[in-house]
């Protein structure tokens, strides 16, 4: 449906069920897929969802060409083997990819940046559907807009692809120094830190009451070992989304899961370690025991090293 | 911190959203009776918007209320369990059970919780646990209480005598917020369901309180309690509050 023009369904559109399911996914990790297998191992594992996509951020960064949403036959398919929520990434701007995905019965819509922007000027009006959108943030304002234009959960862009947690680290520290900053403003001084973030007057207010996001604020790009998903639920994000850092091998080639049984277990081990420390980010005895458990990790790609016109959390505003 | 009066409104409605609330008189009381508005988020953020009728509760024996926290809604049940005046005490080892009077297991994905149990001994600690001791289990945590699974079937603690049917109202899309009268006083109880499971059966033991057309939704057998929904995620604390009225009385009988 995705109808612009008439009110909708706000029964099902509602901001409340929205982050409510986002509530179900605290916690836990969210792991990149590309086919059925990869997604049966990341649900045997302990994922609490699913993104369905074609190439991973680490093969897109490798690959080059315009990344788009998913081919729908590979969505459904995915669907059909979980029992866990699936997601699937829209391009930004690109409300007729989101429409599709919302009528694929895709449970959240990643807006996602790791995809090539359809619009260089607008994102996608989120409130025009009833299926929650998770967008990346690197700082407060941008976290604001995004929940404006009705975003029910906030990631930190971090940089995709690149198996470093460097920059997720960087935009978790600075959405919660801007947002404890707000706390200590007097009344009179929110209008201005609005106008400073760019971002709605009535949402600084809500943040300056609450010392957080009124949406849940996750964690996203270049986590890739269970330390680093320990590392940024220490830091405050309340759950972690694992792309490229389970089923890559190289750079631009992935684990072979559906033929090589030893690369299989490789990714198990990953996957299950990952989950594991993000529980109990807290017991660096348990992350310690998890980390042990987990043969080869995820070559990587330090961010430092990459140009600018590479990096991918610029994109999006 | 400079904080005054004005800063306790909860609900500041945004100009920037477009939907007008008086478009939408029809069926669904709660999600259409609100303008579009930051009433869940501030209610997410502060807990302060729970009005508890208990004030003389908070004069009664203290209680310690185990959460569940593998993962999922943990956090919201927490809230709502403080602001009833009880403790709450997150669950991620066996040895976290100890000490507390009662345990919630909430939504999430049972999957994910699963794999936790399936070290330490968990499973066995957490189902001697359930059997003895009163929990209340909300959408994931029904799955988790429950006798038989379907839908596909998976492995349970066994203890409610139930069916229950995994992701049986369809998926996220089909997510919705029902309100209907119960067996708890006090007018329609507020149901937020998020991809819910359906109770399909119920044993003779099992009593129900609140329905959903014919299905059980919210019901209980002796010491277990159970919600296929998602009273943590609403504005209305009496399902909460019978699960602390159960937790006393049980504390009572234990001396």
């Amino acid at each position: 449906m995705a109808d612009h023009t008439s009110n909708g369904n706000l029964a099902s559109s509602s901001l409340r069920l929205k982050t409510g399911l986002a509530e179900m996914l605290k916690g836990g990790v969210i792991m990149d897929v590309m086919n059925v297998e990869q997604a049966r191992i990341a649900e045997e594992a302990g994922a609490t969802s699913v993104m369905a996509l074609e190439r991973v951020p680490a093969m897109i960064r490798a690959e080059g060409g315009v990344a788009r949403m998913a081919n729908p036959k590979l969505i459904k398919e995915i669907i059909e083997a979980v029992s866990v929520p699936v997601m699937a990434k829209a391009r930004i701007g690109h409300f007729a990819e989101a429409q599709v995905l919302q009528e694929l019965g895709v449970d959240f819509i990643d807006e996602s940046e790791v995809l090539t922007p359809a619009d260089e000027v607008y994102h996608i009006d989120k409130h025009a559907f009833s299926t929650p959108f998770v967008c990346g943030a690197r700082n407060l304002g941008e976290a604001c807009r995004r929940i404006a234009e009705g975003a029910a959960m906030i990631r930190t862009k971090g940089e995709a692809g690149t198996g470093d947690v460097v920059h997720a680290v960087q935009h978790m520290r600075q959405i919660a120094r801007e947002m404890k900053a707000l706390t200590v403003l007097d009344e009179s001084e929110l209008y201005n830190a609005a106008k400073v973030h760019q971002a709605p007057y009535e949402l600084i207010r809500i943040i300056a009451k609450t010392g957080k996001l009124p949406v849940p604020n996750f964690s996203a790009g270049g986590i890739a070992t269970p330390a680093d998903a320990a590392l940024m639920m220490q830091l405050g994000a309340e759950a972690v989304f694992v792309g490229s850092g389970i089923f890559m091998k190289e750079r631009a080639t992935p684990l072979d899961v559906e033929n090589d049984p030893k690369e299989r277990a490789e990714a198990v081990s990953r996957a299950k370690a990952i989950v594991i420390a993000t529980t109990h980010y807290n017991d660096p005895k348990i992350v310690a025991e998890a980390s042990e458990q987990v043969t080869g990790t995820m070559k990587g790609l330090a961010a430092a090293a990459l140009e600018e016109s590479q990096l991918l959390q610029t994109r999006g505003w | 911190m400079l904080r005054n009066d004005k800063f306790q409104a909860q609900t500041g409605t945004l100009y920037w959203i477009k939907e007008s609330p008086s478009r939408h008189n029809t069926t669904n009381a709660e999600a259409h009776g609100e303008p579009v508005s930051f009433e869940g988020f501030a209610r997410r953020s502060t807990g302060e918007t729970l009005t508890a009728s208990t004030t003389e509760t908070t004069e009664q024996t203290p209680l310690t209320i185990g959460v569940l926290a593998l993962q999922g809604a943990y956090a919201a049940h927490a809230e709502t369990i403080r602001s009833l005046g009880a403790t709450p005490k997150l669950v991620r080892l066996p040895s976290d059970l100890e000490g507390i009077d009662g345990l919630i297991m909430p939504g999430g994905e049972s999957t994910t919780m699963l794999r936790f149990l399936e070290h330490r001994n968990f499973f066995e600690i957490l189902k001697d646990f359930v059997h003895t001791t009163p929990t209340f289990g909300t959408c994931a945590g029904v799955i988790l209480l429950a006798k038989d699974v379907t839908n596909p079937a998976q492995k349970s603690l066994g203890a409610l005598d139930i069916t229950v049917e995994r992701n049986s109202y369809g998926r996220q899309i089909d997510s919705t917020i029902l309100q209907a009268e119960s067996k708890i006083p006090g007018g329609p109880l507020e149901m937020v369901f998020i991809r819910a499971p359906r109770i399909t059966r119920t044993g003779a033991e099992v009593e129900t309180i609140a329905t959903r057309a014919e299905d059980p939704v919210l019901v209980r057998e002796g010491h277990l309690l159970a919600a296929t929904f998602h009273p943590e995620l609403g504005h209305d604390p009496r399902v909460h509050q019978l699960f602390l009225d159960m937790v006393r009385e049980d504390k009572k009988k234990r001396g």
